[in-house]
């Protein structure tokens, strides 16, 4: 039976995130908190590694795509060894993890990757940062991909506003990501990322099934750091480390 | 050697419907490109995402070969070189041309004298430096099974210009590009010196000391179109082999040559400066023989 992906779970998978990133000390906890939802409800509607070829183009956070993956069932619940050097538990995931095709350490070559691996023939599926789209390189795979209309690409966007030093449009603005992204030749699709409902909904009539011939990108509106007060949108926990008082604060919160 | 490449990859092509070959608008592949439309992708002037998309269709089985400028592609695309292709192991073969001091009249940007170093810091990769057409015709039919730098040269050697590798006192050691030039010096020189020689068509480590094992008590002589930091001089440190005289080119230089031929004369790369040097190094060490003798 396929799993769903509710309110009630997006609370079990934000504890999850939570108890990796203490027991660790790691931080890019508002990156996982930003996208876990989208991801959830794109997982429970269908896309999965067994259907696409998946490609990390936002590799940091990886505590959301860990804490997914074994609420959908495709690695065991051994969340004691995130953070270790166990190949398939790495902070960043690395290439040893089996449910991974390509992962961007360096940001902007994800979706170069997706071209090649959609030109052979297969289905990809890229989740990526908006603050990606400042590398050249993106645009030169993105107008790649529209022009030879592969269509067998589906993009997530993780559209939070925030890199790592502030506000996106404070440091270099994007503008119209959506406006910018059609002009390449693509299909483009607004979500706000964390209403799970308006997104089981438009996700299960998608199916993922691109009916156009051209490549699919879904912006998601999101929060960096969603669903804890003291952590949304606010920049300075980008590279902070839970103590034990935000530890027990988080868990409060999520309860 | 492009025109061969373009035989010999679209031949390969014809039985093995995995070859793909890209290129970032540089290259003329008439046949492959008649041949195999469906395979052959030019990306536009984009080296970056050539490897990318080359990464990406190699991670799903397929058999890629990227040409175009070393210079090029070595500088801009290191990072998908080295992450996408190197890290991931993809079977990807980058076939360069215009390395070393071959474009370098053109402008500055088309210098490239450490490329040989650069993928010899790329875990995985192989380097290929073959100078006649049966060598590159070997090296591309093969299926490759990690990421391979495929060096071609103009500078051909045919069957009947071929020497074979042997031990004396000095050896000359070269590869690919320089191979040419090597054995015009050795056999200019052979007879009146007791110089050997060794020419390479490929720098993995593994194979040149296999090859050299056998080569005890001799001085080198290294001939490559390479800087230092990199090429068959790091793998002769490496191997704990003497070098009596290395010709090499320089990392930097911020003037442009007015023509390659000065380019070689300013920096020893013709054959007579060469042989100068050679018998200067051969008369030093005689001299230092006998001083010790007496």
């Amino acid at each position: 039976m396929n799993k769903i992906y509710t309110e009630l779970v997006s609370k079990r998978i934000r504890l999850n995130i939570i108890k990796m990133s203490f027991q660790a000390s790691v931080a890019h906890i508002p990156s996982a908190f930003s996208m876990c939802d989208y991801l959830g409800c794109m997982f429970a509607n269908g896309l999965s590694p067994k259907s696409h070829r998946f490609i990390l183009g936002k590799p940091f956070g990886a505590q959301a795509y860990y804490a997914l993956f074994s609420y959908f069932g495709w690695i065991k619940d051994e969340f004691g060894l995130f953070g270790t050097t166990h190949p398939e538990w790495r902070y960043i995931i690395q290439k040893e993890h089996p449910l991974i095709t390509y992962i961007d350490e360096s940001m902007g070559n994800c979706i170069s990757v997706a071209c090649g691996i959609a030109l052979a023939g297969h289905p990809v599926f890229v989740n990526v940062s908006d603050a990606a789209f400042q590398e050249g390189t993106i645009w030169e795979s993105m107008l790649f991909a529209g022009s030879h209309n592969l269509k067998n690409i589906i993009m997530s966007i993780d559209n939070n506003g925030m890199q790592a030093l502030g506000k996106i449009s404070d440091i270099l603005d994007l503008g119209n990501l959506e406006e910018k992204i059609k002009t390449f030749g693509w299909d483009v699709v607004s979500l706000d990322g964390h209403n799970i409902k308006e997104m089981n909904e438009v996700l299960r009539e998608h199916a993922f099934q691109n009916k156009n011939c051209k490549p699919l990108a879904i912006v998601f509106h999101t929060k960096k750091g969603y669903g804890l007060s003291f952590m949304e949108q606010n920049e300075s926990w980008h590279y902070k480390v839970l103590t034990e008082t935000d530890f027990q604060k988080a868990l409060f919160e999520l309860a | 050697m492009r025109k061969y490449v373009d035989i010999i990859l679209s031949q390969i092509a014809d039985g093995d419907s995995r070859t793909r070959l890209v290129i970032a608008d540089v290259g003329d592949f008439p046949i492959f490109s008649q041949n195999h439309k469906d395979k052959f992708i030019n990306v536009g002037v984009s080296e970056s995402n050539a490897i990318g998309i080359a990464a990406g269709m190699a991670s799903e089985g397929l058999r890629v070969y990227v040409y175009g400028i070393s210079s090029f592609f070595l500088y801009r695309a290191y990072e998908q070189l080295r992450f996408s292709v190197s890290n991931w192991n993809q079977n990807v073969t980058f076939i360069g041309v215009g390395f070393g001091w071959k474009y370098y009249s053109i402008g500055y940007g088309h210098f490239c004298p450490n490329d040989i170093a650069l993928i010899q810091s790329l875990p995985n990769f192989k380097i290929l430096t073959p100078f006649t057409i049966n060598q590159l015709s070997e090296y591309l039919s093969e299926t490759p099974e990690s990421p391979q730098y495929l060096r071609i040269t103009a500078n051909i050697v045919s069957n009947d210009e071929l020497v074979s590798d042997q031990c004396k006192q000095y050896v000359l050691i070269s590869y690919g590009e320089m191979v040419k030039t090597t054995i015009a010096i050795y056999k200019e020189i052979a007879k009146s010196a007791p110089i050997g020689i060794v020419t390479l068509s490929t720098l993995n480590r593994d194979s040149v000391a296999l090859l050299l094992s056998e080569f005890h008590n001799c001085i080198f002589i290294v001939i490559e179109d390479q800087s230092l930091g990199g090429g068959i001089s790091e793998i002769l440190i490496e191997l704990d082999k003497p070098i009596g005289l290395h010709v090499h080119l320089p990392a930097k230089t911020d003037r442009v040559a007015l023509s390659r031929e000065i380019l070689v004369q300013e920096y020893g790369f013709d054959k007579d400066t060469i042989i100068t040097l050679i018998n200067q190094l051969i008369n030093q060490n005689e001299n230092t023989i006998s001083s010790a003798r007496s």
